[in-house]
């Protein structure tokens, strides 16, 4: 057994050095295919990334009617009530006195008009932060929704209503990535087939006298699996580097861009399960391609 | 060792190669099978090594009917079976200890007695010096001599030979006959296919005369040759 996957190995090291560019035609292939993947993965990761943080930066105020203060017994209520929702995460109350010092803090050039105004004209408000798992649009509206009929809530404000906004653009931009990844799948299983073929023929005379002699379907099929296995590494290998040249050329260039409209925001690189996962795929994608060719003549 | 019975081989398009054969081959015999170009003697070893359906008829090797054997149990069977091909078919990719070596990989053989054997084998067809030669840089001869090495070194049961002598000179061509004489006192069944009667001749063995698909004759000298 040991034996065999010896002879295997070397025949497929042969190999590859006798047919360099048929060998090399399949590693591009490979590629290709692994890098189409890996950038869909990288462009979601990413996408996910940005996601998460506009979910992270969506707070709701809840703003109280005039004289609610903590103790009372409305304020009691509205608190009971806003904690029995699964979706919070956590609450602050804002007196109108802090948010008064807040606004004058951030907006020193308003100070004279408040003077102006004589009294405090800002409202007490309760600032809340939901959970991460259920900050969708959907949910969102429905708690609203919800806390409109509360007593005691004069106003409720979400930061970023322009979210529902994004979340379409990005359902779009989903939809035509989507397209365009089955066009170039298409396009990439005829040129792997079209492969295949020309493999195919180079080996029927050589599969044909390995039959003769007396060796089994497996014993055939043993060296072009191994050199599936390293059309399939060369490949995902090539694919992912070729994937790192083009991250590292769009942090460098388009971070900077990002980060102005997501603040913090940083592309980062796929995880290394993802990698993994992509070498994984192409070693499979170069198994199967050795198994076809082969698989045609060993019917027979 | 080898019953045929009524066999007949109809090509697709209706050539009729093979008609209505039946032999018996015995265990360790010797046997020529002679006749012009196109008798029927490449069809009838293709059968034997079954890398030709018949259309009619039985063949029984090693006690095996091959009608019946299982596709997945003929790569077992042939490894019974030596064959020197006409064509030689040589993996061109690999080279002469490679090519002779790939008949005892199949079987799994240690390594140590893989080279052992190549070389020895080798050394009887006069090649042991050109081991690491590809098969584009031997001669007809040459490659006709690694295809026999192929087909002998694991010492088959059935030795099937088409047109061994065809690329030889008579001083090599005598050489692989007493090869082939070797391989036949150790006990193994040859079969060997030729168009040159002064070595059917001289070796005055069975012959079987095959002519437009038939058994003409079966002899150990054939009386026309005698004349």
């Amino acid at each position: 057994m040991f034996s065999s996957a010896g002879f295997f190995l070397s025949q497929s090291v042969r190999d590859f050095k006798n047919h360099p560019y048929l060998h090399l035609s399949v590693v591009v292939i490979i590629s290709l295919a692994c890098f189409i993947f890996g950038i869909v993965l990288l462009f979601a990761f990413n996408l996910n990334r940005v996601v998460d943080s506009i979910y992270a930066d969506i707070d709701v105020t809840v703003y109280l009617k005039p004289d609610i203060k903590p103790g009372d017994d409305v304020y009691k209520k509205i608190e009971l009530r806003l904690k029995e929702d699964s979706v919070i995460e956590s609450l602050k109350f804002v007196s109108s006195d802090e948010a008064l010092a807040k606004f004058r803090k951030e907006m020193p050039d308003y100070n004279k008009l408040i003077d102006f105004a004589g009294s405090n004209p800002l409202p007490s408000s309760i600032e809340i932060k939901l959970k991460k798992n259920t900050r969708d649009v959907k949910s969102m509206e429905r708690f609203v929704a919800g806390l409109s009929r509360i007593d005691g809530i004069e106003d409720v404000n979400i930061t970023g209503d322009w979210i529902n906004r994004f979340f379409g653009f990005l359902a779009f931009i989903k939809l035509v990535a989507g397209i365009i990844m089955v066009l170039i799948g298409v396009g990439v299983v005829f040129i792997i087939y079209n492969t295949v073929k020309i493999t195919i023929h180079s080996r029927s005379t050589q599969i044909e006298i390995m039959k003769l002699i007396g060796a089994t379907n497996w014993f055939i099929k043993g060296p072009f699996i191994f050199e599936g296995i390293w059309q399939g590494l060369g490949g995902s290998l090539l694919s992912v580097g070729i994937l790192y040249a083009v991250y590292s050329f769009l942090k460098n260039n388009l971070e900077g861009a990002f980060s102005f409209i997501f603040s913090g925001m940083r592309f980062e690189f796929l995880d290394p399960f993802t990698i993994v996962s992509i070498l994984g795929g192409g070693i499979l994608l170069g198994i199967c391609g050795g198994g076809i060719s082969t698989a045609k003549f060993l019917r027979k | 060792m080898i019953q045929l019975f009524h066999v007949n081989k109809v090509y697709d398009g209706g050539l009729w190669a093979l008609r209505d054969i039946s032999l018996t081959v015995k265990k360790g015999e010797f046997v020529f099978l002679t006749g012009p170009s196109g008798a029927g003697k490449t069809t009838l070893l293709k059968l034997l090594y079954m890398a030709e359906t018949l259309s009619d008829g039985q063949v029984v090797i090693f006690g095996k009917n091959t009608s019946r054997l299982k596709k997945r149990s003929i790569p077992y069977f042939r490894r019974n079976i030596g064959v020197v091909f006409q064509d030689f078919k040589l993996l061109r990719d690999s080279n002469v200890f490679d090519n002779v070596a790939f008949a005892l990989r199949i079987l799994g053989r240690k390594h140590s007695e893989i080279n052992g054997r190549v070389m020895e084998v080798l050394r009887m067809v006069g090649l042991e010096k050109r081991y690491r030669d590809v098969p584009e840089n031997l001669s007809g001869g040459e490659q006709q001599r690694v295809c026999i090495a192929r087909a002998i070194v694991n010492s088959p049961a059935l030795l099937l030979a088409d047109e061994p002598s065809g690329n030889l000179d008579p001083e090599n061509a005598a050489r692989i006959i007493d090869i082939f004489n070797q391989v036949n006192a150790k006990g193994s069944t040859v079969i060997v296919a030729t168009h040159n009667v002064a070595m059917v001749r001289e070796l005055g063995k069975r012959t079987l005369h095959i002519d437009n698909g038939k058994i003409r004759e079966d002899s150990t000298v054939r009386e026309s040759d005698v004349q």
